[in-house]
């Protein structure tokens, strides 16, 4: 980049533009990302929290035989402090509710969830008319990013949704929604 | 935060505070609260809030044919599903007087047991691990993978069976069925004596259950405590013997007791009833006879007569029972599930006052309480 | 003989075979406490309470309650009709176990136990309106429902 061709005077909204496009980004941060983004998508934390059927699948997949700590995503922990992956494994009360919001908000970011099973995608088999106590779907309290269908989904659906919770948070930003 | 959830100083006695236990909290087993009024580290009170698990099972029986709630039952205590999911039909076939055939019969009960089994070591694994142990829980959760293994490849699916029909079971068993379920009961009661030895000699799970969590005697009848929690305070009842159903009438095994209703003797009751569900499949397994798995003449539509009737069968939690009163269309009029959990669970509030919290949780984890059963 | 002390109340004896109950009967809703106290004497437990919205038909709630014993199944259910603007006498100072399926009913139907320890709602939030379990019950609107 020449000197000569850089504006002597800032301050000028369309001179700055051109000032960015020409000299580019100062400092990369794409590789850090990267490398974050990659160590993030193998240590995922899942939060100790089962709301029914489906928990008991979740912890057969955290078990002897499916072992999450294969992937590195093992590490229940009872705390919402330090937990980063919200798996929600059952239905969800409408009185649960509060209480699953006030746990997201505690998780710190980046944080992801994963909606296990039919009744935490939208109600699943206790959705009828005149249902009066459930959620119809996890995605009305937390923004959700992987969806498992089933009832209950085997403990090898689960590790797909992990799998694919990875490559999501391996693509960050360029996630082709 | 949501106030209903914070810590709280009893304004009254300032050296007192409330706690809450849950909603989420690893050992309530699910989604329960467990309101804890404590002095240091004693619990004064104790007053369970429930029906955050509430899926409104009843309200959706009378709104559906009975065929359609057949889905239902082993989702209400997923941990006992085929129990539930097979008592449920042996509701509706003695309200219609239905016959089913014999080796339908054999084939509920095998089922019945082996997951009487899988349900059992789920609770002590997850029991152990409120204690603060976590290797059984890796070594149960290996063993109920192997009965998942047998029952899965019956039934096609590992937890919420729907595998009983009016009349019978969907689909029949074979040869290798059998040779797998007579194969794991040979296993298992080798298991068994390990898992004795790795829990029930231990010094630090004698100490941390023997004398706590003491049931008095006079909490049974008022309460309507069943089970295994009864037969640890030395009431040998269970429904198999006392009104059997199906045709558990025919089988050799012994109802266990303890005197002593603590958690110890609750563990040694459930670690006897893997023993004698080994010994009713064993004798299941080699007196399964030839036949049809389905009666041939079920009615079309299922119409209960006119009237109340109530069932109930021992589930791995005690006694459930299903109250049908039909007003003799296809829906049912009112269908009220009778949940052992639910009766445990209101004990709480004179069980826990006088233990410290950390018995509360080892109280908690052996009453073995599956969360959605208590809220239907 | 429970059967003996209850004769004005219990209707007829009910084929166990079928229905499961070995005697049904009928008691005026301010009777309970009475007869829960019979039971109570004769070693029974409280096994279920529940309830019945019985208003189009009969013009009254039934509630329903079924004893039972440990060892040889003794089945006894009674019902009460309660009309629908009128309360019932909680047993729960009698059977503790009443408290928690009073609250139940309560929450469910409607219904309030006189002298009921602390009714409140049990499995919905204190703050709903409404009652599930009637026959003619239509949910409030929520954000949680999808329509």
């Amino acid at each position: 980049m020449k000197q000569k061709d850089l504006p002597l005077v800032a301050g000028d909204p369309k001179n700055i533009e051109e000032l960015r496009e020409q000299i580019g980004p100062l400092v990369h941060m794409d590789m850090l990302e990267n490398l974050l983004n990659h160590a993030r998508s193998r240590s995922l934390w899942p939060l100790t929290f089962g709301l029914a059927c489906c928990a008991i699948e979740m912890m057969a997949a955290g078990a002897s035989r499916f072992d999450l700590d294969r992937i590195g995503a093992g590490v229940f922990r009872p705390s919402a402090r330090q937990a980063d992956v919200m798996i929600l494994a059952g239905t969800i009360s409408r009185k649960m509710a509060p209480a699953i919001k006030t746990l997201w908000d505690q998780m710190p970011a980046p944080k992801w969830a994963i909606a296990m099973g039919g009744c935490t995608i939208d109600g699943g088999p206790f959705k009828y008319p005149g249902q009066y106590a459930i959620v119809e779907g996890a995605d009305k309290i937390v923004p959700v990013d992987v969806y498992v269908p089933g009832c209950p989904p085997r403990p090898e659906a689960l590790f797909a949704a992990l799998f694919k919770l990875e490559e999501k948070i391996k693509a960050g930003k360029k996630f082709n929604r | 935060m949501d106030s209903r959830f914070e810590v709280a100083q009893d304004p009254q006695n300032r050296d007192t505070y409330y706690l809450n236990m849950g909603p989420q909290h690893p050992s309530t087993h699910g989604v329960m609260r467990i309101k804890l009024h404590l002095d240091g580290e004693r619990v004064i009170s104790a007053e369970p809030v429930i029906g955050y698990g509430h899926r409104a099972h009843e309200k959706m029986a009378e709104n559906r044919d009975y065929l359609q709630f057949l889905p239902n039952p082993s989702r209400v205590d997923y941990l006992g599903g085929m129990i539930y999911n097979v008592g449920y039909c042996q509701a509706i076939e003695r309200a219609m007087g239905i016959d089913v055939p014999e080796r339908a019969e054999y084939i509920r009960i095998i089922c019945n047991e082996l997951n009487r089994i899988s349900s059992h070591l789920l609770w002590l694994g997850t029991f152990l691990m409120d204690l603060g142990a976590f290797t059984p829980f890796l070594y149960a959760f290996d063993d109920r993978e192997k009965i998942l293994d047998i029952l899965d490849r019956i039934t096609g699916s590992r937890l919420t069976y729907c595998y009983a029909r009016f009349g019978g079971v969907s689909l029949d068993v074979d040869d290798v069925f059998l040779e797998q379920v007579a194969n794991f009961c040979t296993y298992f009661r080798d298991r068994i004596k390990e898992f004795e030895k790795l829990v029930i000699g231990n010094v630090i799970f004698r100490e941390r259950t023997i004398g706590v969590g003491v049931f008095a005697p006079d909490l049974v009848q008022k309460y309507a405590i069943t089970g295994p929690c009864l037969r640890a305070m030395g009431v040998a009842h269970d429904v198999r013997k006392a009104e059997p159903y199906g045709i558990y009438d025919r089988f050799d095994f012994d109802v266990p007791t303890q005197t002593e209703g603590d958690c110890f003797a609750r563990t040694l009751v459930r670690m006897e009833e893997l023993r004698q569900s080994i010994r009713i499949v064993e004798q299941a397994t080699s007196a399964m006879p030839d036949g049809p798995f389905v009666a041939a003449r079920v009615p079309r539509r299922i119409r209960p007569p006119e009237g109340d009737c109530y069932f109930c069968v021992e589930s791995p939690r005690g006694s459930f029972g299903m109250y049908i009163a039909s007003d003799g269309s296809d829906i049912p009029f009112r269908l009220k599930l009778r949940t052992p959990s639910f009766s445990h669970i209101s004990t709480m509030p004179a069980v826990m006052p006088g233990t410290l919290l950390a018995d509360a949780v080892a109280i908690l984890g052996s009453i073995d309480i599956v969360v959605p059963e208590i809220d239907r | 003989m429970i059967a003996d002390k209850l004769s004005s109340f219990i209707r007829d004896a009910a084929p166990y075979p079928e229905r499961g109950y070995h005697l049904q009967g009928a008691a005026l809703p301010c009777n309970l406490p009475q007869i829960a106290g019979v039971f109570l004497a004769e070693g029974f437990h409280l096994e279920m309470l529940t309830c019945q919205d019985r208003r189009e038909t009969d013009r009254v709630f039934r509630l329903i309650y079924q004893f039972n014993r440990y060892g040889a199944p003794q089945r006894h259910v009674i019902s009460a009709d309660l009309s629908p603007d009128a309360t019932a006498p909680s047993i729960a100072a009698i059977f503790p176990a009443a408290d928690w399926y009073e609250r139940e009913i309560f929450d469910m139907y409607g219904v309030v136990f006189d002298g009921h320890p602390d009714l409140k709602r049990i499995l919905m939030e204190e703050d709903y309106v409404g009652h599930p379990l009637l026959k003619n019950f239509v949910d409030p609107p929520s954000p949680y429902r999808s329509e």
